[in-house]
């Protein structure tokens, strides 16, 4: 196959393993600038560079995703902050469109999808200012408000592909006999996908539901809590902005005077004691445990913003899921910041897009 | 027991300390509304009445006794350092320090975009209605003497739920007190009474505030109507511009902003409209500000000119309360003795100077069975001529694709307690 949209994923690609390389100097120039863009602690860029790029598709996964991939003369990428490393899946996106690929960078978060341009031969354009004509393909990533008020500016013809906020949600079922080991790991995995990018991402868990008696929800939780704590010292939270931290502290003392909370590193996870209530707490390490006698039913109330469900110890659940919800992420705990690369992450719309 | 706060003495039962508090919250409202010529040497100053009553709630409410863990020892001077129980907690809680079996009233707001409203037990409703005439008396009913008292507002079922409409009627009884009929005498009064709300089947009803009007031009007396700003909003756009005049010394309570309603109105206009149509004074609108997790309210000063009527008597004139301003500007509330707002550095509760932004934090007295130390969303100012409400606070504002700190998701099975 000798498609030239492939060559140019390619060398997005080999541009992405620079960047991830410690030992390359553009892997090292990463590093300084992303630590001064995202806020993320050293540790915790080191986290996402190691585990949550999408090296791994290979020639032929691409040459896959070429022919899945709705074809256009032009595409444009307008990319959001948040989650530094989602620019690479964003513009392979792209590059499986159209060999004329533009991308308008975050302000906040420029730092990733320059180095991608200036890495990879010019496989995209990075532009100040994306003009989409009639026939175009636009990917937009972030607020419902942003979202709104892109689409509303386009000409008509334009096919938008608007992806918008989500979270993720664990479901943790009690087993028929405690198995210590297992618990562990399964809080050890969630404690991992909440760190990531400080919670930041749309598939971050936010809300952990538990199945089964209050004593299990209760170990559950300070397992939890000890495992957050432990990868607080292996992978420190990075700093929160003032609306952030602001947030945080409403939902700290909150949860400490409602009842049911507990220290997790400099985060916090609280155990709400009405059964089948839930909040969505602040980004920056906040898991709200929310007891529940049927998971399935408050995936379903909740499912216009889910995007991931992290599952332990419901079998059945991920099918019975995606007859309910339909297409999201259900992936173990532990994988919900790895999706492969196999098309946009918010499987809510994929590759569908509107024309406006 | 927290260390934070001494023990105020001897141990009581919850409910004996609550009603000595409580009494002690009345005393003093009433020692600064009407202050004696000399001032009686057990009577209390705030930072103390706070203190005993923040000490009873850390023993009797544990979700209180959970923030102030770890905190240091406070004394009189030292309530910036109180930790505040957050107004989300409302929500998601009984913030009280008795049992519900011993609630006198359950107050709850609404039109909040939540799912869940807040809810404020409240267990002693004398402390309430104390300290709303005593503020009463020195703000919106400053200059009158009777009037006729009515509410853009529906009618309360046979429980009221809403503080608001709870201090709407208290005003009804105490400022009016009779039946809206043009000769009273012999009529009994009911706050209840269907013709003083004027908001029924979801729309306001000029026809009856016209009647309203009439009676109270027949008995020679001003008419004051109590109105959230949503409702007068409504009011004014049904009449379309059509002047409803209202008797010579007429007010208007403004209170509330515009929560979870589609509509939005420039304060400062609909303060106009209302004038224009009501054909009284820009400066006969005095704005309160209220909220379901606080018992006391906070008030507009009038503006202009001192609007004090000539004292009855010389004595009256020497006591007359120093502690509401004389003039004030639209906009810029104050509080009575007994309630305290700063604003606070959102992250870390720190007072800020004036001028500066943050969120509103009060101490209110009142509170003596809920939270003492409430802290709000709502960003505010101080400033000399008083505090500047700005609206919510809004979140942080998700980068891109992650999902705001929000309020409950749906689910059954939400009944809190």
């Amino acid at each position: 196959m000798n498609d030239p949209r492939l060559e140019r994923l390619l060398a997005l690609r080999e541009a992405a393993k620079r960047i991830a390389s410690p030992d390359d100097a553009a892997g090292r120039r990463a590093r300084l600038e992303l630590l001064a863009s995202t806020g993320l602690s050293a540790e915790g860029i080191e986290l996402v560079l190691g585990e949550c790029l999408e090296l791994t598709a290979g020639r032929a996964a691409l040459a896959q995703l070429l022919r899945r991939a709705p074809q256009a003369r032009r595409a444009h990428v307008l990319l959001s902050a948040n989650v530094f490393s989602a620019a690479y899946r964003a513009i392979v996106l792209a590059l499986l469109q159209s060999e004329d690929v533009h991308v308008r960078a975050s302000r906040r978060e420029p730092v990733l999808p320059t180095l991608l341009a200036e890495l990879s031969a010019g496989a995209f354009t990075l532009e100040d200012t994306l003009s989409p004509e009639p026939g175009d393909h636009l990917w937009v990533y972030g607020t419902k408000e942003t979202l709104d008020s892109v689409r509303g500016s386009l000409p008509s013809g334009v096919h938008f592909h608007g992806h918008g906020p989500g979270m993720g949600v664990a479901v943790v079922v009690e087993p028929d006999r405690m198995q210590d080991v297992e618990l562990d790991q399964a809080a050890d995995g969630l404690a991992l996908d909440t760190i990531a990018f400080d919670q930041r991402g749309c598939l971050s868990p936010r809300v952990v539901l538990v199945q089964g008696s209050d004593e299990f929800a209760a170990d559950f939780t300070s397992r939890l809590a000890r495992a957050l704590s432990a990868w607080e010292r292996a992978v420190p939270r990075g700093r929160l902005d003032e609306a952030e931290a602001a947030d945080a502290r409403r939902y700290e003392d909150t949860m400490i005077y409602v009842g049911g909370a507990l220290r997790a590193g400099r985060g916090l996870v609280a155990i709400d004691p009405v059964a089948e209530r839930a909040l969505v707490p602040p980004v920056g390490r906040y898991l709200h445990v929310t007891r529940t006698a049927d998971p399935l039913a408050r995936l379903v109330d909740w499912a216009d913003r889910i995007t991931c469900v992290g599952m332990w110890g419901a079998p059945l659940l991920a099918g019975l899921c995606e007859t309910k919800l339909g297409p999201r992420r259900y992936v173990p705990l532990g994988q919900m910041q790895k999706p492969p690369l196999d098309g946009p992450v918010d499987l809510r719309t994929g590759f569908a897009a509107e024309i406006t | 027991m927290p260390s934070l706060l001494s023990a105020p003495g001897a141990p009581h039962s919850p409910l004996r300390t609550s009603r000595l508090l409580h009494e002690r919250v009345r005393r003093f409202a009433e020692l600064a509304t009407d202050p004696p010529l000399v001032r009686p040497a057990d009577a209390d100053d705030f930072d103390t009445l706070a203190l005993d009553i923040a000490h009873f709630q850390a023993t009797e409410c544990p979700g209180y006794a959970r923030l102030l863990d770890g905190a240091e020892q406070l004394a009189p001077g030292e309530l910036d350092r109180l930790p505040a129980v957050p107004a989300e907690a409302f929500r998601l809680a009984r913030v009280a320090a008795h049992p519900s079996d011993l609630d006198s009233y359950v107050f709850q707001s609404s039109g909040t975009t939540a799912d869940q409203s807040a809810r404020h037990a409240v267990r002693d409703i004398g402390t309430y209605e104390t300290l709303a005439l005593c503020l009463g008396r020195q703000t919106l009913f400053r200059h009158l003497d009777r009037a006729v008292v009515v509410a853009l507002a529906p009618p309360p079922g046979p429980k009221i739920t809403s503080s608001l409409t709870f201090m709407m009627a208290l005003y009804m009884r105490e400022f009016d007190g009779r039946a809206l009929t043009a000769s009273p005498s012999g009529a009994p009064f009911s706050p209840f009474a269907f013709e003083r709300w004027l908001f029924t089947s979801g729309q306001p009803d000029p026809t009856a505030l016209e009647r309203a009007a009439r009676v109270a031009r027949a008995r020679h007396e001003p008419l004051v109507l109590l109105s959230t700003s949503f409702a007068l909003a409504s009011l004014l756009e049904g009449l379309d511009e059509e002047e409803l005049d209202l008797p010579k010394g007429s007010l208007v309570m403004l209170t509330g902003g515009f929560k979870g309603r589609k509509t939005e109105l420039d304060e400062s206009a609909l303060r106009r409209a209302a004038a224009r149509t009501f054909r009284i004074p820009a400066a006969a609108i005095l704005a309160e500000y209220g909220m379901t997790e606080l018992t006391s309210q906070l008030y507009e000063a009038w503006s202009g000119p001192s609007r004090d009527l000539p004292a009855r008597d010389a004595s009256a004139l020497a006591r007359r309360p120093t502690w509401w301003p004389e003039g004030g500007e639209p906009g810029r509330y104050h509080c009575p003795p007994w309630l305290r707002v700063s604003v606070v550095d959102p992250v870390t509760h720190a007072r800020l100077p004036d001028g500066q932004v943050g969120v509103a934090r009060f101490i209110d007295l009142g509170n003596v069975d809920s939270a003492l130390c409430v802290v709000t969303e709502d960003l505010a100012r101080t400033t000399e001529a008083g505090l500047e409400l700005l609206g919510r606070r809004p979140g942080a504002e998700a980068r891109g694709c992650s999902l705001p700190f929000e309020g409950l998701l749906r689910g059954p099975g939400r009944t809190l307690w």
